[in-house]
């Protein structure tokens, strides 16, 4: 090992596995010796290339601008050199790159905000506006909720039903059936995303219609004693007035 | 097979929380996939979980989401700002105590919220449940990664910048602004449905695979020999993994209470997410090609090819599904998770493509198995695959079944006479279940093969 090394590593800054690898790949591509570089690297004098005994250049901050070859290590700390003294020193045969633009980082963060801020605006901002207007030039009463169903809503988004149950009737041949199509004016009571997103259980949309409390309360305390093989968990670890929240919010959910 | 060995590996700050970062990721990756494991396996065997209240689907699943995205790819993805973006802009990674504080944080914040989601105190937003502090701790965990970021480039020396740097970037800034939309204050339920749309699209494509897939455009080169094959193609992918995702989630709500505009640019942009699912494989396999004999000695470049096919094939089945048609058959149905099995999967790939390839230099060791490592894509390409298969089925059965159905009465969304009509998904569940278990295999190799790299690897 070079007498060399651990000072090198240590004004690198970095491992000396690593000092040494890089001091390998870089005396071989510049046909200086390793012992050279690594004394340059630790604070002596500049390595002279075997074929070109004038002074060498000072070494350049290893990068990895180039997609391949040996893999150089960081940056010595130290002085940073201002950008604007540094001299292209880019090869021409190295890998591409995605803008060559000296300020590419400015210009590679407002890129990065303004097209997310777009995707943003288009994907959720403007639609959700769009359906709380739906919903504000909606005529006719909306269906209200007891303060005991509105607890019930928060139990049902805790225990994520719906993971398993929609509240949504589409207007697509699917769900006919199901009873009414949504509009954003008929959940509009429903804050929260109750909406769901998956069908491995029934659509919820209409159930205080069908189901009375006390089968719904015990179907949900204990599946099976209301229906044989029903494959749906039991929520008997919730207290009764969780229990009773959530069927009051269910039923009605008309 | 690498030996045991007395080398320790080096403890400098930035190394460290490098290497600390992706010992993390691929822990809590494999958590997540057994987490996703035993949530579907609740689906098929209800009964065995009723008396858990943590033991529902309704609790898992969202807590295996979580220990994926804002656990194990939180952590390789930052593993890999730390590790790419200093050597990439020619400087040195600065502020390494407060990356390796910051990593302790976005632990701590990580096992909080994924806490609060079992215990019941999940707030009902799909993909990002935790209670709204948790959110905003989150996201405080996302400001030394993008200070450290800035830093760098202000010091740097590269007069441009690298693909991969522009991804990490893009995907860092895509799930801070994810966030914060998803938390905006909660609307009525079409709102929360868009919000929950768009944000879940946002984290999956342009966080976890956008950052994921610009680490290849470092590590294929690296591994293999070769130039990347086309600055354009790269170019390509990332403006098109930045915009499209932000709004296709639109595409998701086809036929429900959402203004038609909204589904309509909602289907194009999902549809154009075949730009990058065809894009990406091209790229990959275009720089391996003329060294295939490096690339097959080297297990990154075959995690990396591997994950672009899933990549690609999920890519492809989002998009062909984005038609309102197709979705009045399979949305709701578990087509949806076949495919982002086949994303995640290739998310995974392409993470440990990375850490694979980088890990041995800032553990100072090498690899500690090869075999593992190509075995661990293998369980994960198959076990994907498998999952997407049968999850796919089951998907199109149920909305075929649907569909059909409601006229003729056969078969039933709703109502007592649901369970009769898909008690034959729980066969198609269950052998699902077989490939994601083969994930999970495949993640706890990539687990022993990180944690043995880093603690027995042979020195380098």
């Amino acid at each position: 090992m070079s007498e060399y090394l651990p000072a090198a590593a240590k004004n690198m800054g970095m491992p000396e596995a690593l000092v040494m690898r890089s001091a390998e790949a870089k005396a071989k591509a510049q046909g200086v010796a390793v012992e050279d570089l690594l004394r340059e690297w630790a604070g002596g004098e500049a390595a002279a290339p075997a074929a070109a005994p004038a002074a060498a250049p000072p070494p350049p901050a290893p990068t990895e601008s180039a997609a391949t070859g040996p893999e150089p290590p960081v940056a010595p700390p130290g002085p940073v050199v201002p950008r604007r003294h540094v001299v292209a020193r880019r090869d021409p045969d190295a890998a591409p790159l995605l803008v060559d633009v000296r300020q590419g980082h400015i210009a590679m963060i407002l890129t990065i905000v303004a097209v997310l801020a777009v995707g943003a605006a288009l994907g959720a901002l403007f639609p959700v506006q769009a359906a709380r207007q739906e919903v504000n030039n909606a005529i006719g009463a909306q269906p209200d909720y007891t303060d005991q169903a509105i607890d019930g809503r928060a139990v049902y988004l805790a225990e994520g039903c719906w993971t398993c149950h929609t509240m949504v009737v589409r207007a697509t041949a699917t769900d006919y059936g199901l009873g009414n199509v949504t509009t954003a004016k008929d959940v509009a009571p429903l804050p929260g995303e109750t909406l769901g997103a998956r069908r491995i259980g029934p659509d919820l949309t209409h159930i205080g219609a069908r189901k009375d409390p006390a089968s719904l309360y015990n179907f949900l305390l204990e599946p099976s004693s209301v229906a044989d093989g029903a494959r749906h968990p039991g929520y008997s670890f919730l207290s009764e007035d969780e229990l009773g929240a959530l069927t009051a919010f269910l039923i009605e959910t008309k | 097979m690498a030996t045991d060995t007395d080398a320790s590996p080096s403890t400098d700050a930035a190394t460290v929380v490098t290497r600390w970062a992706m010992m993390l990721g691929s822990i809590l990756m494999a958590a997540a996939a057994f987490f996703h494991l035993i949530a579907w396996l609740t689906l098929v065997f209800p009964p065995g979980f009723e008396t858990f209240g943590i033991a529902q689907f309704g609790r898992l699943k969202p807590m295996a989401d979580a220990l994926l995205v804002f656990g194990g790819f939180y952590f390789v993805n930052t593993a890999a700002l730390y590790f790419l973006v200093p050597r990439l802009t020619g400087t040195t990674l600065r502020h390494g105590v407060l990356a390796r504080a910051n990593t302790l944080w976005a632990l701590l914040v990580g096992l909080a919220s994924v806490a609060s989601v079992a215990v019941g105190l999940g707030d009902g937003r799909p993909g990002f449940e935790f209670p709204l502090i948790l959110d905003a701790a989150y996201l405080t965990t996302l400001l030394v990664p993008a200070w450290i970021t800035v830093r760098a480039f202000r010091d740097r020396t590269e007069d441009s910048l690298h693909p991969s740097v522009w991804a990490l970037v893009g995907g860092l800034t895509a799930l801070g602004v994810a966030l914060v939309v998803a938390n905006f204050p909660l609307t009525e339920a079409t709102g929360a449905w868009i919000q929950a749309a768009h944000g879940r699209e946002l984290v999956m494509w342009t966080w976890v695979l956008g950052s994921m897939i610009g680490t290849a455009w470092y590590v294929v080169p690296k591994a293999s020999g070769r130039p990347l094959f086309s600055r354009q193609l790269a170019q390509i992918v990332f403006f098109s993994m930045l915009l499209l995702p932000a709004v296709a989630g639109l595409g998701r709500l086809a036929f429900g209470p959402v203004t038609d505009w909204a589904e309509a640019i909602g289907v194009a942009f999902r549809f154009s997410l075949l730009v990058p699912a065809l894009a990406v494989p091209t790229g990959i396999l275009n720089t391996v090609r003329g060294a295939e004999g490096p690339a097959a000695a080297s297990p990154s470049v075959r995690l990396a090819l591997a994950g672009s096919w899933l990549f690609a094939a999920g890519g492809v089945a989002t998009a062909l599904t984005a038609f309102p048609y197709v979705q009045s058959v399979i949305a709701f149905t578990a087509f949806d998770d076949g495919t982002a099995a086949l994303l995640v999967g290739a998310g995974i790939l392409f993470a440990a493509s990375f850490v694979y390839h980088c890990l041995p230099q800032v553990g100072g060791r090498e690899l500690f198995s090869t075999t593992l490592a190509v075995n661990h894509m293998r369980l994960v390409l198959w076990g994907s695959g498998l999952a997407a298969f049968f999850l796919w089925y089951a998907g199109v059965k149920a909305g075929a079944g649907f569909r059909g159905g409601a006229l003729s009465g056969l078969w039933t969304a709703v109502g007592d006479g649901f369970g009769e009509a898909t008690a034959g998904l729980s066969t198609l569940y269950l052998l699902a279940l077989v490939g994601m278990a083969l994930v999970a295999a495949g993640q706890v190799a990539f687990t022993i093969n990180v944690v043995r790299t880093v603690r027995k690897g042979a020195s380098t």
